[in-house]
Formats: C-alpha cells, structure tokens, sequence
C-alpha cells in the first residue's frame, strides 16, 4: 500500500510546529500553563485511584486536599509551586536542587501519588484524561517530572492532527490551491497560544483537534451529502468533543445545520420554508438563551447589558456591567489569545497588544467588505458560510451564558479566556487565507509572505517572552 | 522557490529582528541568580525578630552567580536595627551587616561573596538594635516554599522573602547558555543541553526557513510565481 502523499508545504509547517511546540514544553517549566496542575491531577486520581473522577458520575468526593501529596512536595522543592504567577519568582534551576527534591521525594509514604480529593478539574468529563493516562502510566516507570513531560508530549500529536485537519479544512473551503491553504494552516501552526495550549497539560488542546474535525466532516457532508459512515463520524465526533471538555457541546450547532441544509437539498424543500424554520430556529434560540440567563438571579436584561458592554461601549441608561469592568472583546481577543502566557502573568507589551487589535478590527471589517463585495461568490459558498458563522455565534452564545451564569456567583471572575476562541482556529485561519487571497495576484506572494512573517513575529515575541520570565 | 514571497518574509523578519529582537536580547540588566523564597504574591506576612534574636531560612541553593542578596524588612514606623547577615553552606560562609538608620520597608540589597558552585546554605538574620524588626515574608499557601523560616530555632508561618541577584548587568544574548542549563532542571533525563543547543538553532534559524521555503513552494506550485523552468501555464 502506498503511504498517502503529504503536500510539501504542510509536511514544512508539521516540521515548523513540532519544533515549536518543543520550544514551549522546554520554555513553560512544569505546571505553569493554565490550570495544569488541576490536569495533571484528574488524571493521576483516575490512574492511580482506579476511580471515576468526573464529579457528574462520581459526585465530589469529601476532603480538600486538592493534589496529592506527591505533586504538592514535587512542586515545592521544585520551586514551582510559588512560581505560578508571581512574576518576583524563578524555578529552581540546578542539579543540587533536583537532588534536594529527590532525597525529599524518596521518604514519601507509599500512596503518596493517590490521596488527592478534589480539585475543580474533576467536574470536566473523562475523555482528555483517559487518553493522558496512557503517557501517565509510561511515567510511572520514572518520576514525577518524567510523567508532566511525558504528558505534555502526548499533546503533540493533537496539535498535529488539527494542523492537518486545518489544511483538509482549508481545501474544502478555499480550493485546491496551495498557497491559500498554506496561509490558513501557518495561521493553526504558529499561533502562539496554540503553541502554549500544546506545552501544557490541558484538555483544550484535544477540542481544538475534535472542533477541527468537527467542522471538516461537516463541510464534507454540505458538499458530498450524508452517507452513514458521515452521519455517524459527526455524532461520535460532537460525542467526543463533549466528552473532552464541555464547551464541546456547541459543536452540535453547526452539526445540526449541516444535517439540516442536506435535508433541504435533498427534498427541494422551498426558501419559504427554510426561511420559516430558520426564524423558527432563531426565536427558539433567543428563548433559551433568556431563560438560561434568567434562572435564579440573573435576569435577561441584565444579560443583554452584559453583552452589549462585553463588545461595544456602555450607554448612558445602563448600569455597569456585572463582572470585571475592565474586560471585554479585546481583552479576550488580543490579551488572552495572543498573549496571557502561563498563569496569565506573562503579557504582550502594550504597543504590540494595540497593534494586534488593530489587526484583528482590520481584519474583521476586510472580511465583511470582502464578503459584500464577492456576495455571489458567498451566495454559492452559503452552506459553508452558515456552518462557519453558527459555529462560531453557536460558541460565543455559550461562552456568554455560562460566564454571565458563573459571574452570578462570583463577579470577580470573567471566564472566558482567549483560548476557548482557539476550536474555532481553523476557521480564523481560513479568514486570513480569504483576505491574502483577494489581493491581486502579482502581489498575492508579498502579502502571503508578509501575513506569515508577521504570525512568525506574534510567535517567536510569545516564546521569547515566556524564556525571559522564567529563566531571564 | 517563490522569490516574492520569500522576500517579503525576509524583510519582514528582518525588521522584527533588527527593532525588536535586536534590543530585547541585547537589553543589559541584573538578573536573579537563584529566588529561594519570592515575595508574596497573594498576602505579605512580616517575621518579627525581637532585639537580640535572629531569623533564618533553610535550606536553599546558593549558585556561583548569586552575588547580592535582596530582601526587605520592616522597622515598625521606627529606625531601623543594625542586622548582621549571615549566609552558611557546607566550606561555604558569607554575609554581611545592614548598618542602622535604614528606612521603614526599604529593600535591602547585601553583596555576598557567591559560592564557588552550587551550594546547599542557610540565611540567618541577626537583630543586633534594640528595636525590634519584621522580616517581609511570603504569608499565603500559594507562595510555600521549600525552605523553612525559623526564629531562635522555633518554625514560625510564611517564608521569609530572599532572592539572590548577580553581581552586574547581563543580555539575555550574554545569558543564554546559563538559560539553557536552566530549563533541563526538572526534565526528565534525556533532555539535556544536548537537545537544548539544537533546538534553539532550529527555533532561531529554522522555522524561519521553514517557514520561508513553505510559503514560496506554496506560491509556485500555484503559479503565483515562477519556477525555475519558467511560468506555469
């Protein structure tokens, strides 16, 4: 059997993204990405517990102790329990040190790696977990840091399958020309969260593989139409997303949509109709969405103040927002996607911030005149559109209604982070790919290579940022 | 390869390099050596040392770049006690004293003679005044550290805050190998500088190539550009 041909270019940007993704597990010392240690902890309960951690089967189990006793010593003597997030504090960084914490290490009690309780990770379903237990167990064969290396390592091939999924994707939606599907698939490569995202111990990384393929199977599915086998792949894979971490769930939008438009293909069902169900589909929306955020103490227009304030500025008639006052669209679209490295403490300098959202605004505004420009080509391109489109909507609905539910409890806490925008990184991708690809052809190659370089500057400013605060 | 494409990432690294990477590299300042306990992040507690007492912290790792130590202390609205300082390791000593009539909460920084390699040591903080002082510490949970603060030989909370620095200013160019010995601590073992020195050549060097020839295969399997046989049709 002949092995299936890999396009020279994508097999370049696998390469580019191996490389990087080294580059951050060796330049994020152990548990300082976001939530890693909480991560590791799920998955060292399942293992070395033999149990069900997930609290939606298991219930939360009594006690406090939020690890075990072994990560809490490792992570002391390592210098990296104080480390997170305190910018006054460096790793421990030579052989005497680790000979301390290993002579420490050697007087721990047997069941020292299996007597943590509970840690708010454990409410996250098991798939992420039992797919690291696996590189887990391998590591019990070493020690502790032996295992979190291991386990960030098992990251890698999740990172890749969505670069290749990226470049699937991008060829459904732009054609079979390499150079648009280079620039869209540079953009998944070298995106420097992503990058993070991979260095760290984090479910994240497997929704981002999962919603890639998720959107590819549903492109697929618009343009060949439903067999079976697709049918079923998109339930297991929405299935999986799910299963993986819970904002997974919104994948089923788009999936929905998909199945829908083949069926109205399928039977000649006329614009009326469609144009019924689709009003139907939007007020149903909209009623759940209210409801939702109108259980207990929140209220609607509450809500709809909170997502006006989230985007555009305050009216003069509205009271503050609920949560922080200070944290909005740029905030999650430049700070914490393109920056907020480790435990959030490692940001972009500021005239590097502003000049990613005038990017992202450009960018934003590009596309729209683009799409208003080509509308037949949009027109053609409609089910793929609307895929994209409520896939997106379908997220940022969710992301919404469950940090305004969670901000009703505690104000102090925005939840959504930048990188719950990163499953949708495919089709950012593509975004860049469509604006490259409108330039005139002549100077098609300079805005292409001018698109990566910059991308290659936002990720080596990342890396680099991230060696000098903890090693600088 | 695509030469348009090629350029303009060229030029457009170039220019990153040259105004941005050039000077944040090059950037001279002192730089932490070794931080056995930082300052709080969440609650700042203070170690009272009564007149006549001393404070200390142990252990911690004093490397051979560790040349000033940095902490801050308290004198309770009062001037400031006389400290002696006094750093111990195995074939090792140093310290130094803080002279009286320092300011309330002023950050102390002591030159040291660093070690001649790494060295396992303790910190011991002598109030020579007849006022008492307070030692600033790490109060909160989340900054617990592996050494253990103790006054006249009793365990108290917190951590005593105490960094080391080196001696004078460095670039992160001039710091490199010290950072790439550094980021193997805590790795299993197979990672080492061996790995290390490769990957930053193929980080610095490499994906820009990679990323360089990608786009301009890209660009002329398209026929956006030429290729060395001439336009595709």
């Amino acid at each position: 059997m002949r092995p299936l041909p890999c396009p020279r270019p994508l097999a370049a940007l696998l390469a580019v993204a191996t490389v990087l993704a080294l580059a951050w597990m060796l330049a994020l010392p152990a548990l300082q990405g976001p939530d890693e240690g909480g991560h590791y902890s799920y998955t060292e309960k399942m293992v070395e517990q033999g149990t069900i951690v997930w609290t939606a089967v298991a219930g939360r189990p009594a006690g406090d102790q939020d690890r075990s006793t072994e990560h809490t010593i490792a992570a002391e003597w390592s210098g990296l329990e104080p480390l997170r997030a305190n910018l006054a504090a460096r790793p421990f960084g030579t052989e005497l040190d680790e000979r301390l914490w290993q002579r420490r290490e050697a007087m721990l009690p047997a069941g020292a790696r299996a007597d943590a309780d509970f840690t708010s990770t454990f409410r996250n379903p098991p798939l992420y977990y039992a797919y690291q237990a696996v590189p887990y167990s391998v590591g019990l064969l070493g020690g502790f840091f032996d295992r979190t290396f291991l386990m960030r390592l098992a990251n890698l091939p999740l990172l890749l399958g969505a670069i290749v999924l990226t470049w699937l994707l991008a060829g459904r939606l732009l054609g079979p020309r390499v150079l648009p599907r280079t620039v869209a698939t540079s953009f998944v490569a070298l995106q420097p969260q992503m990058l993070q995202l991979t260095a760290t111990i984090n479910a994240d990384i497997m929704l981002v593989l999962l919603s890639t393929a998720v959107l590819l199977l549903a492109v697929v599915v618009v343009q060949d139409g439903a067999t079976k086998g697709r049918v079923l792949g998109l339930t297991a894979l929405v299935a999986a997303a799910a299963l993986a971490q819970p904002r997974g769930v919104a994948l089923l939008v788009p999936v929905v949509i998909a199945l829908a438009l083949v069926v109205v293909r399928r039977r000649g069902i006329g614009r009326a109709t469609v144009a019924l169900g689709a009003t139907g589909g939007l007020a149903l929306t909209l009623a759940a969405v209210g409801v939702a955020s109108a259980v207990g103490r929140g209220t609607p227009n509450q809500f709809v103040s909170y997502m006006w304030q989230f985007y555009l500025p305050r009216l003069d008639f509205m009271t503050p927002t609920i949560g922080p006052q200070d944290y909005g669209v740029r905030e999650v679209l430049v700070e914490r996607l393109w920056g907020a490295f480790a435990q959030l403490e490692i940001a972009l300098p500021a005239g590097v911030a502003d000049v990613v959202w005038g990017v992202t605004l450009a960018f934003t505004a590009l596309l729209i005149a683009l799409a208003i420009a080509r509308r037949d080509r949009v027109r053609a391109r409609g089910p793929e559109i609307a895929i994209a489109l409520l896939a997106l909507l379908a997220l940022a609905v969710m992301l919404h209604v469950v940090a305004y539910r969670a901000m009703l409890d505690d104000p102090t806490d925005p939840v959504i982070a930048g990188r719950y925008i990163l499953p949708l990184v495919a089709l950012v991708g593509v975004g860049v790919a469509l604006l490259v690809d409108a330039v005139p052809r002549a100077l098609r190659p300079a805005a292409a290579g001018g698109a990566v370089a910059a991308l290659v500057a936002v990720q080596f400013t990342g890396l680099g940022l991230t060696v000098e605060r903890f090693y600088g | 390869m695509g030469r348009r494409a090629a350029l303009a990432i060229m030029v457009g690294l170039l220019a990153f390099a040259v105004f941005a990477v050039v000077p944040w590299a090059t950037e001279e300042v002192v730089r932490p050596a070794s931080i056995p306990s930082p300052t709080a992040l969440l609650e700042v507690g203070v170690i009272a040392v009564a007149p006549g007492d001393q404070a200390c912290t142990a252990p911690f790792v004093l490397t051979e770049r560790s040349a000033r130590a940095a902490f801050r202390m308290t004198t309770f609205a009062r001037r400031g006690s006389a400290v002696a300082v006094r750093i111990r390791g195995p074939g090792y000593r140093a310290g130094g004293r803080i002279a009286a009539g320092y300011a309330d909460n002023a950050p102390q920084l002591l030159p040291i003679r660093p070690p001649e390699r790494p060295t396992v040591a303790e910190a011991c903080f002598a109030n020579l005044g007849p006022r008492p002082i307070g030692l600033f510490a790490a109060a909160d949970g989340r900054s617990n550290s592996r050494s253990v603060s103790r006054v006249e030989g009793e365990a108290v909370d917190g951590d005593i805050a105490l960094a080391f620095y080196e001696d004078k200013p460095v670039s992160l160019v001039e710091r490199t190998p010290e950072i790439v010995e550094r980021m193997t601590a805590f790795r299993p073992d197979p990672v080492g500088t061996w790995l290390l020195w490769p990957l930053l050549v193929l980080v610095v060097l490499g994906v820009p190539l990679a990323m360089t020839w990608a786009i301009g295969a890209a660009a002329r399997a398209d026929g956006d550009e030429p290729s060395r046989r001439g336009a595709q049709p």
